[in-house]
């Protein structure tokens, strides 16, 4: 059981956008797609979850198509689309999690419910509080929090630590990994910290799909948060050389923008490596760019 | 004041009591109605339906029907167009709404001007509420209950498609429907209202009190309820006001709504701006 990815091709308006991509994803494990913008990765996070319909192949999630196991899937979008304006409590905001097509109203138990989420996601206070009182890391818990009241098998999440600093990336980090105990989670993301310290797969699209193994990465040391991510960055590329993907050049892309920021935590430990690096990687960088 | 109340309790003077009343039973309606409007961002398409109606009671007077079915038909047939080109992307649906909006008018003018005997359109764009009969107040009344139990029924529906149309739709609720839904409803209350305050006062009942409701209320719900109150509260001190200077009451009661929003704008602001200054300020625990 798990989710079964059977040769899934999509068009976007005529715009290929995934092409025959196959993939089984086990119960119980964490995988992370990657890949550069526009590559795909938050269309197949769709089409598993049943918001698109592929133009040609099945998924199936537990064996059903996902419009039949919707209420099995917990979803997490990107915060950064809400209107902050809208008015809603946070705790509206959590209990829409537990909408469902053919059910008018809650069921009895949806105060428990809400209170147990809320203790999960360490937010316990905050259920009548405006949803944009919230700072960003606590509003992205909310939207956890919404998508675990329903207590699914599967947690999807769309690029959460997008637009929130370390320090709550790292929050999310902890409590994903808490999650990952009882849960499936598939995560799109561009997080290095992320794909590298949780992750056991990585699935990275461009239109296609190429998947890496990622156990060399799991042993990273955890002293610095930057100067780890860029020794995965850095060891990914290694690893992925011997892979004939695109991947390496979004790796790349990614890695130089970390450089960029990061130049000052690590230029004592990688400089050599990374001046190899980035001499090697300098035309890519900027062909990417052009995007 | 008490000249007022004695207009009001005069049996000979129904027109004015009727006009208390219609503004009274027109607020939850418009408090419930137009706080969906104005979370949902589309006042555009409340104006495009109201002018639309004007194409059916247009057609409705050349051909000796009624106005109100003419414009109820022309109005749900808009909000259904809007509501699905909308959903479906397939042209720019603030074109079709602003084609809709103008042509809608247009189509009634035209009709209205080849229809026989004298009407005049300005008292479709503006209305007049003194000249409201039992019969108004009856649908109105019929309006409100069909709108407060649909609103009831399917608030947790209306509110997350609101929020998150995406992830409503995860979770398997049908939104198409329920858009096409709360259009409906929305052109259903513009065009009743239409006929009986006119359209002028429709966009500005429809929007300004819920506009004013969402400067400080935090859920929805709450912004219904005051929504309703403040538009109720507006009708009643245009009605007073028209009353005690001789103003048109339509106009006046805009005006005293639009006064009180760009009032409470800066209370609000000023208010909210407080409050985060001794959130600051105030020790953590």
């Amino acid at each position: 059981m798990g989710i079964s990815l059977q040769n899934i091709t999509y068009y976007y308006n005529n715009t290929l956008a995934v092409d025959s991509i196959s993939a089984e994803i086990k119960k119980g494990e964490f995988v992370s797609l990657i890949g550069p913008n526009g590559g795909g990765k938050t269309t197949l996070l769709k089409l598993i979850i049943g918001l698109l319909r592929p133009s040609k192949g099945q998924i199936l999630i537990d064996g059903h198509l996902p419009e039949e196991a919707r209420s099995n899937i917990g979803y997490v979008p990107q915060h950064a689309n809400f209107d902050l304006r809208f008015p809603i409590t946070v705790k509206d905001v959590i209990l829409s999690g537990l909408l469902q097509p053919r059910r008018l109203r809650w069921k009895n138990t949806a105060s428990e419910s809400l209170r147990q989420v809320l203790e999960m996601v360490d937010l316990p206070h905050v259920q009548e509080r405006h949803f944009s009182e919230l700072s960003g890391g606590q509003r992205q818990r909310v939207l956890i929090a919404r998508a675990l009241i329903s207590d699914p098998d599967y947690l999807m999440l769309d690029e959460p630590t997008s637009n929130v600093d370390a320090v709550i990336s790292e929050q999310l980090h902890s409590l994903l990994k808490q999650l990952h105990k009882d849960k499936t989670i598939i995560l799109v993301t561009h997080d290095f910290n992320m794909v590298s310290s949780l992750s056991r797969r990585v699935l990275c699209i461009r239109q296609h799909l190429h998947e890496h193994p990622v156990e060399s990465i799991h042993n990273k040391p955890q002293s610095n948060f930057y100067a780890d991510r860029l020794k995965v960055v850095r060891h990914d590329i290694n690893l992925l050389d011997s892979h004939e993907c695109d991947c390496e050049e979004h790796y790349r892309a990614l890695q130089q923008a970390h450089d960029v920021h990061d130049t000052h935590d690590t230029h004592d430990t990688h400089d050599t490596h990374e001046k190899a690096a980035e001499k090697q990687t300098e035309p890519q960088e900027k062909e990417y760019s052009h995007e | 004041m008490s000249d007022f109340f004695q207009i009001l309790m005069n049996p000979s003077l129904n027109f004015f009591r009727y006009a208390l009343i219609a503004g009274l039973l027109a607020s939850p309606a418009f408090g419930i109605i137009g706080s969906f409007v104005v979370v949902n961002r589309i006042t555009y398409i409340a104006g495009a339906v109201s002018h639309a109606s004007l194409a059916g009671i247009g057609i409705a007077l050349y051909v000796g029907g009624s106005p109100l079915l003419g414009a109820v038909i022309s109005a749900m047939l808009a909000g259904l167009i809007i509501s699905l080109v909308s959903q479906k992307g397939v042209e720019r649906s603030d074109t079709v709404i602003g084609t809709i909006w103008a042509v809608g008018m247009g189509i009634g003018l035209l009709f209205i001007n080849k229809s026989g005997g004298y009407t005049d359109p300005m008292s479709y764009l503006f209305g007049n509420i003194l000249l409201i009969s039992r019969s108004d107040l009856f649908m109105l009344a019929v309006l409100d209950i069909i709108v407060i139990a649909l609103g009831l029924i399917f608030y947790r529906q209306f509110q997350a498609i609101s929020f998150d149309e995406e992830f409503a739709r995860a979770r398997g609720i049908p939104t198409t429907l329920y858009q096409v839904m709360m259009t409906l409803l929305i052109s259903l209350t513009v065009v009743l209202m239409v006929t009986v305050v006119g359209i002028v006062m429709v966009i500005a009942l429809l929007t300004i009190p819920a506009a004013t409701a969402s400067l400080y209320t935090k859920d929805l719900k709450s912004m219904m309820v005051w929504s309703a109150l403040l538009c109720g509260l507006f009708n009643i001190l245009g009605l007073w006001t028209s009353y005690s200077w001789d103003f048109p009451t339509g106009a006046t009661t805009i005006v005293i709504a639009g006064l009180l929003y760009f009032l409470m704008l800066p209370i609000t602001a000023y208010a909210k701006k407080k409050k985060q200054h001794n959130g600051r300020k105030a020790p953590r625990a």
